[in-house]
């Protein structure tokens, strides 16, 4: 055990960090871009705020054509669009781009229907207080949302786990990169299951911490 | 104070269009509570609507206090509506914040300073008898206190008008009392002007002044609550008010073959007197009451009666005539269908 944790300790803790640094870094951005992108849908949607059957239209389909790429192939097929952008196409900063693009419509889809179960009664009593929609979005719609926000976003964020897995092909590390090298490739079997207790340590502890917030949002 | 101009309106539904008002005029005095009823479907949440512009009309005006406000920009219309207080059917309460909350947010988004929306959070939640209950979130509220909490929410913004929208519709009857003697206080003691809309003709008997009938979209009767449930004219206001007493056909059929079967209705004090057995004494007459009711409204009692006058024709006659000098309303009565109207 000890010899173990000797020889792989450094490699498993850095792997860690770095699917956490490239999560993190991915959901951060990709809220900021989704959930805008999803009170978008919800505004413009048919008998929405401000519907606009083009611009939803429109938005609904760029979301469908991008979430039908699998995260594999998105990575190769935008890498001249991520050399223009980051300037590179390896290491972290060269899989950030990607994922983000794999996440942010994914977390739009989850805030739009996270949205769409605020009640539209609540938000017609604000309309009639003469409060205007700038401030509805954000003090009745996310805010009677928050609790489904929260879920959305962790679901998300285990769909970020898993796909930060692949970021190993650019070389940009992270455990799911250490099980296919060291536990595939070089056959350490002990060094894939450590790395899989880890993702499963992470998925779990995420989903709980993200249920009992959940569950403190829906009221307090 | 409220002026509905000619107001018409037509939604267009899977290419078709609906019209859902129907050139409705409507004027509400400063201070009255003023009560629109229909069945589900004829108009009224669209009616309501009119008011703070939650539907804009696709014809006519809107007055408030002499002003058209479909021609108001975005500003003005904010600026009318927090003079607009309005409640809900389902109450429209954020499940997210307390009572208190519930009552200071939308006072803090139009930028209402600390100590007054402090200030106005005591005084309504006090009005509307739930100061113990501030820290409370809604889902541990009964029915009859979310809205007590939304009519407070509705009176923070110290309005001029207050829309109800079928506020004591998913109530039970004894909190639907509660909640009708809370508006008719705040009418009284804030000297709010009420319009509300509902389905139960409850609520138009304890509460309302005036009283409009809606149907198909269009104002069929209109009137003092008084006068319009003493005496109804159009075929949807009977129906509304039948619901007490409904004489089989056969009996008015067999009753109708010898004498004759009169309706009396009878407004306020006229309630106390006993005309009936004046009826023997004077014109030796056998009056016999079928059936009859008595209801309390805001402005007085209103009873009807259906009687059978067994008698000849001109002591018939005479006894009509003694009834109506008294101020008595009498109607006959020759088919079931005029009886189902006639009685309430």
């Amino acid at each position: 055990m000890l010899q173990f944790w000797g020889n792989w300790g450094d490699l498993i803790w850095t792997g860690t960090i770095q699917t956490l640094t490239m999560t993190g870094i991915a959901l951060v951005i990709s809220t900021l871009i989704g959930l805008p992108l999803g009170t978008l849908l919800v505004l413009t949607r048919p008998n929405g705020r401000l519907a606009n059957r083009y611009f939803y239209g429109a938005l609904s389909s760029v979301i469908n054509v991008v979430r039908s790429i699998p995260f594999i192939i998105l990575l190769f097929f935008i890498l001249p669009f991520t050399r223009f952008i980051m300037g590179t196409t390896i290491g972290v900063q060269g899989v950030l781009l990607p994922l983000i693009v794999f996440t942010a419509p994914y977390i739009a889809r989850l805030m739009e229907s996270a949205l769409l179960e605020v009640d539209r009664g609540v938000v017609e009593a604000y309309e009639a207080m003469g409060i205007s929609t700038r401030k509805i979005i954000w003090y009745v719609l996310i805010r009677e949302a928050r609790s489904s926000i929260v879920l959305g976003l962790t679901i998300a964020t285990i769909g970020l786990i898993g796909a930060t897995a692949m970021a190993g092909l650019v070389g940009a590390g992270g455990l799911g990169d250490i099980a296919y090298q060291y536990g595939h490739l070089r056959f350490e079997p002990e060094v894939m299951y450590v790395t899989i207790f880890v993702l499963i340590l992470l998925v779990q502890s995420i989903q709980s911490f993200g249920n009992r917030l959940a569950a403190r949002l829906k009221k307090a | 104070m409220i002026a509905l101009k000619q107001i018409s309106k037509t939604f267009t539904v899977n290419k078709g269009t609906v019209t859902a008002l129907d050139d409705v005029s409507l004027t509400i005095e400063k201070g009255e509570i003023f009560g629109i009823i229909g069945r589900s479907g004829a108009g009224k949440s669209t009616l309501i609507r009119m008011i703070n512009l939650l539907e804009r009309p696709t014809s006519g005006q809107v007055e408030i206090e002499g002003q058209d406000i479909t021609t108001l920009d975005k500003k003005g219309l904010s600026k009318l509506r927090h003079r607009i207080g309005m409640i809900f059917q389902h109450y429209n309460l954020l499940k997210t914040a307390t009572v208190e909350d519930n009552v200071a947010i939308p006072l803090r988004l139009e930028g209402l300073d600390k100590r007054s929306i402090s200030e106005r959070v005591d005084k309504y939640l006090d009005i509307v008898g739930l100061t113990d209950h501030r820290k409370h979130y809604p889902e541990q509220l009964s029915g009859g206190q979310k809205q007590r909490v939304a009519i407070a929410r509705a009176l923070a913004h110290e309005p001029d008008i207050l829309l109800s929208d079928e506020a004591t519709s998913a109530l039970d009857p004894e909190t639907t009392e509660s909640i009708l003697d809370l508006l008719l206080e705040i009418n009284r003691e804030l000297g709010l002007t009420i319009f509300l809309i509902t389905h139960e003709m409850e609520v138009i008997e304890r509460i309302c002044d005036r009283v409009a009938v809606i149907d198909a979209g269009k104002i069929v009767e209109e009137g003092d609550v008084l006068d319009v449930f003493s005496d109804p004219q159009h075929p949807t206001t009977r129906r509304f008010l039948k619901a007490n007493l409904d004489v089989p056909k056969e009996v008015v059929d067999v009753l109708s073959s010898h004498g004759t079967l009169v309706n009396l209705s009878f407004i306020g004090h006229q309630t106390e007197q006993a005309v009936l057995a004046e009826l023997t004494k004077r014109f030796g007459l056998l009056p016999n009451i079928i059936g009859g009711g008595i209801k309390k409204l805001k402005g007085g009692l209103v009873g009807n009666l259906l009687v059978h006058l067994d008698g000849d024709q001109a002591q018939t006659d005479q006894a009509v005539r003694y009834l109506e000098a008294s101020g008595v309303k009498v109607k006959e009565v020759t088919n079931h269908a005029a009886v189902l109207g006639k009685l309430g």
